[in-house]
């Protein structure tokens, strides 16, 4: 088993040592520029909007605001690539460098047992892809935790999909396509264009539909609060009904054209933001089943595929 | 003798029409170094790699030690040892790491026989594949096929990039190894002259079919060669079976045939004489000219 795992990294040093760099520098940077958010002193005394601003919290913001947008963003933006290019660039040439370069002819023929060379070639990538993306999910944790002062980050919708452990299952996802599609194609650069394209549709695909599906559990609330996912916005009317504009529109004309907002209390849809850890953890198992999925298919492949 | 190697009426298609095999019918018994000569696209790597199960046939049946690669194919792998056309090795590993792949996926590989093969060939362990020349990468897939133990040896043409001094390291390794290990060696190649030293017996292929399938001692001892001014100027009419006509070096029309008449044959021209019979006829006809 040791001594598997030691061969297989072998075989990719170049791209571990490429995308460990890579997760090594958001790391650090991510811990510096939290460290110089924290540093300006911008805390929830001047974000929660209670109180009156002050000179002090208006000179800090600017600040604050300052490094958020040159440095901090810049960063989440690296992150963002983060899955595809950890999914990409290590699933990728798994199995089609091998069938490209011919070498699961060697492999193949001293292997009995294709699944076996399989699971030794596919296990220490896959794990290795999930452990740096996890990594950078967590400096990306920190990261937005400085970036938001006073907003619960285990308890808040901000930056979804951009930090935690889901950017580890988007890598992972993304690695197991590349490993199937190169099981199929047998050659690097026509698996990593397709895999970028079907993963950047597979990806957003799924969060897509399940933001849909995560909107139908939405509930009102009288006030939205920070970290909630914010649906619609409703008024409502004194017997209670819960109206949007075009029907206030057309229950209560005159209110529409006074010149001001509606003289209706308004309430929000929203889905609370306690139910974050919830939310991620659902769409993380609806996206970890697919890459399962599709790391057992490209087992079948494997077994039944010419080498070259 | 008992059959290591056998096809009964085997065939494989790619596409619609191109047929790699047809109809083959082969035995190769145990212990035997047999070749498997053939021009390019006669069918060779593709009746290697259906031993291996890389190839799936589309008619007939193959068996290596009575076990099918179709449908038992890690079975058929347990029991072989093959060495692909182009050397396969992992560029970023070194020669011993190639020796521990070998461990890690084959249940009883034997690291030590093939370090001492290559140590014998002074090909250092501790070398990354791509900085070795041609013929040491084809001296590391054959250490690593022998280091499989395996009783049947496929190799495939494996001598084909390798300058003389490297083919003749590499026949000679191949041949003590089988000697001393009683392994089944078929070897696919171009190269006569290799094949007469290392080979005890010999298969010609041709479009697919076998064309001949005999002991190397009988296939020269049992055909010669007739120049065809002679054949058909005094010996025409006594019966001679002729097996195909081909020029000679010089241009000389020969015929190879079977029988007592003529002088002896090479193995070479045994060869080009059958694959020569094999050939889709032609209009023009050397013994009526």
């Amino acid at each position: 088993m040791r001594e598997s795992v030691r061969l297989t990294v072998r075989m990719h040093r170049f791209e571990l040592l490429a995308l460990g760099g890579f997760v090594l520098f958001l790391v650090v940077a991510s811990l510096f520029v939290a460290g110089r958010l924290d540093a300006v002193g911008f805390g929830p005394e001047c974000t929660s909007g209670t109180g009156p601003v002050t000179v002090d919290c208006e000179r800090l913001g600017q600040r604050f605001y300052e490094i958020d947008q040159s440095q901090a963003s810049p960063l989440f933006a690296l992150i963002a690539i983060l899955p595809y290019a950890a999914g990409l660039f290590l699933g990728g040439p798994v199995v089609a460098r091998e069938i490209e370069r011919g070498t699961t002819r060697l492999a193949w023929s001293i292997a009995p047992s294709r699944l076996r060379w399989y699971l030794a070639r596919m296990i220490p990538i896959v794990v290795a892809v999930v452990v740096l993306a996890f990594v950078a999910g967590l400096a990306a944790e920190r990261l937005f935790a400085a970036r938001s002062p006073g907003v619960d980050s285990a308890n808040a919708f901000d930056h979804y999909g951009l930090r935690g452990g889901l950017i580890a299952v988007q890598a992972f996802v993304m690695a197991a396509g590349a490993i199937g599609l190169g099981a199929v194609t047998g050659r690097v650069l026509p698996t990593v264009i397709l895999a970028l394209v079907l993963g950047v549709i597979g990806l957003n695909g799924v969060a897509s539909l399940h933001e849909r599906f995560t909107r139908s559990e939405a509930v009102i609330r009288d006030d939205g609060r920070p970290g909630d996912r914010y649906v619609d916005q409703f008024f409502k009317l004194p017997d209670g009904r819960l109206v949007g504009w075009d029907q206030l529109a057309e229950i209560d004309p005159a209110s529409m054209n006074s010149g001001t907002e509606p003289q209706y209390p308004t309430v929000s849809l929203v889905v609370p933001g306690e139910r974050y850890r919830e939310v991620e953890a659902r769409e993380a198992a609806i996206l970890g089943a697919i890459g399962l999925a599709m790391l057992s298919a490209t087992s079948l492949i494997v077994q039944h595929r010419r080498p070259n | 003798m008992t059959v290591v190697l056998e096809t009964h009426g085997l065939g494989k298609r790619y596409g619609r029409r191109r047929w790699a095999l047809r109809g083959l019918d082969l035995a190769v018994e145990e212990g035997s170094i047999t070749a498997l000569v053939g021009p390019n696209g006669s069918g060779k790597s593709t009746l290697l790699k259906a031993w291996v199960g890389f190839e799936r046939p589309t008619a007939g049946s193959l068996r290596i030690l009575g076990v099918d690669p179709v449908r038992h194919r890690s079975a058929a792998i347990a029991l072989t040892g093959y060495v692909p056309q182009a050397p396969s090795l992992y560029r970023e590993l070194t020669v011993a790491d190639h020796l521990a792949f070998g461990a890690v996926h084959r249940a009883g590989f034997d690291g030590r026989l093939a370090s001492r093969y290559l140590d014998d060939l002074s090909i250092p362990l501790d070398s990354r594949a791509d900085q070795l020349s041609g013929g040491q990468q084809a001296q590391v897939g054959l250490a690593l096929a022998l280091g499989t133990r395996a009783p049947v040896l496929l190799l495939d043409e494996p001598l084909a990039s390798l300058d003389p001094l490297a083919r003749r390291e590499f026949l000679h390794v191949l041949v003590e190894a089988v000697r001393d290990s009683g392994a089944t060696a078929l070897l696919s190649s171009h190269v006569i002259t290799d094949i007469e030293q290392a080979c005890d017996h010999m298969i010609v292929l041709g479009g697919g079919r076998s064309l001949l399938a005999v002991s190397i001692a009988e296939a020269i001892a049992g055909h010669r060669i007739v120049a065809t001014a002679e054949l058909v100027g005094t010996l025409a009419g006594t019966g001679l079976e002729t097996v195909g006509r081909f020029p000679s070096a010089s241009g000389e029309p020969l015929v190879l045939v079977r029988g007592h008449v003529g002088r002896p044959a090479s193995l070479e021209e045994v060869v080009i004489g059958h694959l020569a019979a094999g050939r889709p006829a032609r209009p023009t006809n050397l013994l009526a000219a």
